[in-house]
């Protein structure tokens, strides 16, 4: 069993970070009987972490004399630091495979959600020699046959071929996990015939039937998410970390992480009256940063949030390069184009996630990933409110040091003490966003909303006009009242005429957008750069 | 003097591999003519891949049924009158795939070409319907991606690294030969290089619709009832135009008039020769990937003060580019060499 990383004479510690683009590396130390954090710092993914830990102590020791010494801290010392470490590696290939387009398409959209990228195929678009070459492939690393129950006569007569296909495939590949779920399930003898017995280890077939006639969505969901990551990753740790970190601030949180590869969306709440919190997730391999190959959708989906670029095929080259060298070029023109695709990603994810928007919206969204990490908080926060048209208030923070990923490795009750310690270093606040929703289509110029701010140091009355939206200087830590008060069918919240939201300061302060829901764009691509520049070019006009 | 422990924050590209392993993929009804243990030479036939490939259905006597097991050929051997009869009856030659109710799926290949060993090696593993591995004798110039077909041919330095090929370059004095292509080449020099013979390009970098367009080719030259000799293009680094990096050209240079191979898994340049002496760059060489500096080369010298950008503070490093003169760089901005 692995010794405990947190004890109580653990004075330093490691917390890692390996994702696919970027390696993170932060140190945490106990000061006043209380962990805090020290520093961090963040290289390409293959950098050796001993150079990153020795690059990091270094500073320590130039910034903070006597701290190293403090904690013990030697920067010749050949002991290796207690290490949290959490991987995110790229996600493997899942074959799905059905008896029709139609239940095809119901099968992918839930093995998305797993953290698989998804290769489809069905009757109608693929031959048996197909099929089978690709599921010989190597990087193919497990198949979930799927079929309704009772199945529908589009894929009744291909069933039996599915399961005898992929049995013969498993006598090549033994070690290919297989998911039978719905109708396919009942033909899981078909597996057990194959004279795999005395093969070391043949992967497992789960039969998963439906139950009364339901769906058995969330049980195919968990047996893909156990084959794919059987003790779990960074992003399974992240939204372990979002229950911990809900608990510790008492509030609603969501965390949305888009890495290279992948995107991870957390919803969870607090405890209340003895219950404990509650939290749901998803993984999506196509909400990663960079498509794995850069096609018309995904090309499409970054120019949607683009204001710079009007040409497809020079976005098209810079994705490609993007998922080539993803931490190379990363301020600059880069950092745009990371927010656009930033945002593309969580367009998708949130697509992909429709039973999470369900519920009171979040008092808390924490980011985190390289997308939002170069970016002016500004602009990461306004790009938040540009995709997520929610109406009401909402603080917005950022995972800086990444430091989810390493705790969620933790067990329970030390990452509930940890994140109790460090919310208030881990979390960079961004600030607030209160978004204005408006009873009838709102018109640039037309006499808005009226805002008032009151709190620490603070005490202002803004006019929101339709279509725009107000900077408020609001210092991290510090906390105010807005007071939205309209006369002319403007509402925050469900048909409130005047709604106070508690909001808190950030590096970017608060953002009052008044620019409508849902955020309406001209459908023209020049047009639509054009308004989403006027928005966003003020934002990074001053070099961050 | 190089600081090493500061010099190790950089990503490190490495540049040759020695005696890597290739993988050649085969789909089911492909048939691979040689086993593991075989040695191979340059040309050596590994393998016949289908151009074009269907399912037929065939009904097995109970028998031939229960003998045959998925990925072996069909029909099965045998000798005799049922060796006749399975001639007869059977339909053309396959792999067998999966049963279902006493009858066989069989992957009938159509239209078979050869696929040729690029280079010298020995065979280390053959999986029916997916691929074939061979370790491969010489050394790997890695590249970021091959499209097209594994080739062979004499390297011919045809633009300097920072150029662009033009097509009106490439005459039929080229045919048979792989090109180095400089920095970047358009849609119209690689139609005049396929139609000239001209076997392969290496190139620093390549757009995507130039890929999407040379894929859309291949594709048709497969489909080609008609078929055209194989091509391939080594892309060294990435879609957006750049230089290509010194100590990859220094090879390439290094290479000129040897015979090479172009190879897609790992996407690589193979150098048979043992004798080619390939210069390696000094350990604090470095390349800039991205910034206002992007394909600039120079020497690292010492970490530099972080820089505040967004929200974080990013690691740089001082850099010596000769000219341009000594410069802070963010770490992910550069490229070291192995």
């Amino acid at each position: 069993m692995a010794e405990p990383v947190v004890t109580p004479t653990a004075r330093v510690i490691t917390a890692i970070d390996a994702g696919a683009a970027t390696t993170s590396v932060a140190l945490l130390g106990r000061l006043a009987n209380r962990w805090r954090l020290l520093g961090s710092i963040a290289a390409p993914a293959g950098v050796a972490e001993s150079a990153l830990i020795a690059r990091l102590i270094g500073e320590l020791e130039v910034a903070e004399l006597g701290l190293g010494a403090t904690l013990g801290l030697d920067p010749a010392s050949t002991v290796p630091l207690r290490t949290l470490r959490a991987e995110t590696p790229a996600p493997p290939t899942l074959v799905v495979l059905a008896g029709s387009p139609r239940a095809l398409e119901g099968a992918r959209r839930v093995a998305t959600a797993t953290g698989w990228r998804v290769v489809g195929a069905q009757p109608e678009s693929h031959d048996p020699r197909d099929v089978t070459g690709l599921l010989l492939r190597p990087e193919v690393r497990a198949v979930l046959i799927a079929a309704s129950d009772p199945p529908g006569a589009d894929e009744r007569s291909s069933l039996d071929d599915l399961a005898a296909l992929v049995a013969a495939v498993r006598l090549r590949r033994p070690g290919l996990p297989v998911v039978l779920s719905g109708a396919m399930a009942a033909r899981r003898r078909r597996f057990d015939r194959l004279g795999l017995d005395d093969h070391e280890d043949p992967a497992p077939v789960i039969a998963i039937p439906s139950a009364r006639g339901l769906e058995p969505t969330e049980r195919v969901r968990s047996a893909l998410e156990a084959i794919r990551a059987p003790a779990g990753d960074g992003r399974s740790a992240i939204a372990r970390s979002a229950v911990a970190l809900a608990a510790a601030l008492d509030r609603r949180v969501e965390v949305l992480d888009i890495g290279l590869n992948a995107g991870l969306r957390a919803v969870a709440d607090p405890p209340t009256g003895g219950e404990p919190g509650r939290s749901a997730s998803i993984t999506s391999a196509e909400a990663g940063l960079a498509p794995f190959e850069p096609d018309d959708a995904s090309i499409d989906g970054v120019l949607a949030w683009a204001t710079r670029w009007g040409d497809r095929h020079r976005i098209g080259d810079r994705l490609h390069d993007l998922r080539l060298m993803p931490w190379a070029d990363a301020t600059g023109i880069g950092a745009r184009l990371r927010l656009a695709a930033a945002a593309a990603a969580i367009e998708r994810l949130v697509g992909h996630s429709d039973h999470l928007s369900a519920g009171p919206p979040p008092d808390l969204v924490v980011l985190a990933g390289g997308g939002f990490a170069l970016a002016p908080p500004t602009a990461v926060a306004v790009t938040l409110a540009d995709v997520l048209r929610r109406p009401g208030g909402v603080q917005v923070a950022f995972d800086h040091a990444r430091l989810l990923g390493p705790i969620g490795m933790l067990p329970d009750v030390e990452r509930q003490t940890m994140l109790a310690d460090l919310a208030d270093d881990l979390l960079l606040p961004i600030g607030s966003v209160v978004v204005v929703a408006h009873a009838a289509r709102p018109v640039r110029g037309e006499p808005g909303v009226r805002v008032q701010v009151v709190g620490d140091g603070v005490g202002l009355q803004l006019e929101v006009g339709a279509g725009t939206i107000e900077l408020v200087e609001l210092a991290p830590g510090d906390h105010a009242i807005a007071t939205i008060e309209t006369e002319t069918g403007g509402r925050l919240g469900p048909d409130a005429r005047r709604v106070s939201v508690p909001v808190s300061g950030g590096v970017a302060g608060l953002i009052v957008d008044g620019r409508g829901i849902p955020l309406r764009l001209p459908a023209r691509g020049d047009d639509r750069r054009a308004a989403l520049a006027a928005w966003h070019d003020p934002l990074w006009a001053v070099p961050s | 003097m190089t600081d090493a422990a500061g010099l190790a924050l950089i990503a490190a590209r490495q540049l040759v591999v020695d005696g890597p392993e290739a993988w050649f993929p085969l789909w089911p009804g492909d048939h691979a003519l040689v086993r593991e243990g075989d040695t191979v030479e340059p040309g050596t036939p590994l393998a016949e891949r289908s151009a074009a490939a269907r399912t037929s259905i065939v009904k097995a006597a109970a028998r031939e049924a229960a003998e045959l097991r998925p990925g072996d050929r069909w029909p099965p051997a045998a000798v005799g009158e049922a060796g006749r009869r399975l001639a007869r009856e059977s339909g053309p030659p396959g792999e067998a795939l999966f049963a279902v109710g006493g009858r066989w799926r069989v992957a009938v290949a159509e239209r078979l070409e050869t696929v040729e060993a690029p280079a010298r090696g020995v065979v280390t593993r053959v999986e029916t319907g997916s691929g074939l591995c061979i370790r491969l004798a010489g050394r790997a110039l890695l590249g970021r991606s091959l499209l097209g077909d594994p080739v062979r041919g004499p390297l011919e330095i045809a633009a300097a690294a920072h150029a662009e090929l033009r097509a009106s370059a490439i005459d039929v004095g080229r045919a048979g030969a792989i090109l180095f292509a400089g920095s970047h080449v358009d849609g119209v020099a690689i139609t005049r290089a396929r139609a000239t013979g001209v076997r392969g390009i290496v190139v620093a970098s390549l757009g995507s619709t130039v890929r999407r367009d040379l894929a859309a080719s291949e594709h048709r030259r497969r489909a080609a009832l008609h078929r055209s000799a194989w091509f391939g293009m080594l892309i060294l680094d990435g879609a957006l135009r750049r230089p290509t990096a010194g100590p990859l050209a220094a090879i390439l240079e290094a290479l000129a008039g040897h015979e090479v191979a172009l190879l897609a898994d790992p996407p690589a340049l193979i150098i048979d020769d043992p004798t080619v002496q390939l210069p390696m760059p000094a350990d604090d060489h470095v390349r800039v990937l991205g910034g206002s500096f992007a394909g600039r080369e120079g020497r690292w010298l010492e970490p530099a003060a972080r820089r505040a950008r967004g929200s974080s503070d990013v690691a740089a490093a001082i850099v010596d580019l000769g000219t341009d003169g000594r410069v802070s760089v963010p770490l992910g901005d550069l490229e070291r060499f192995v």
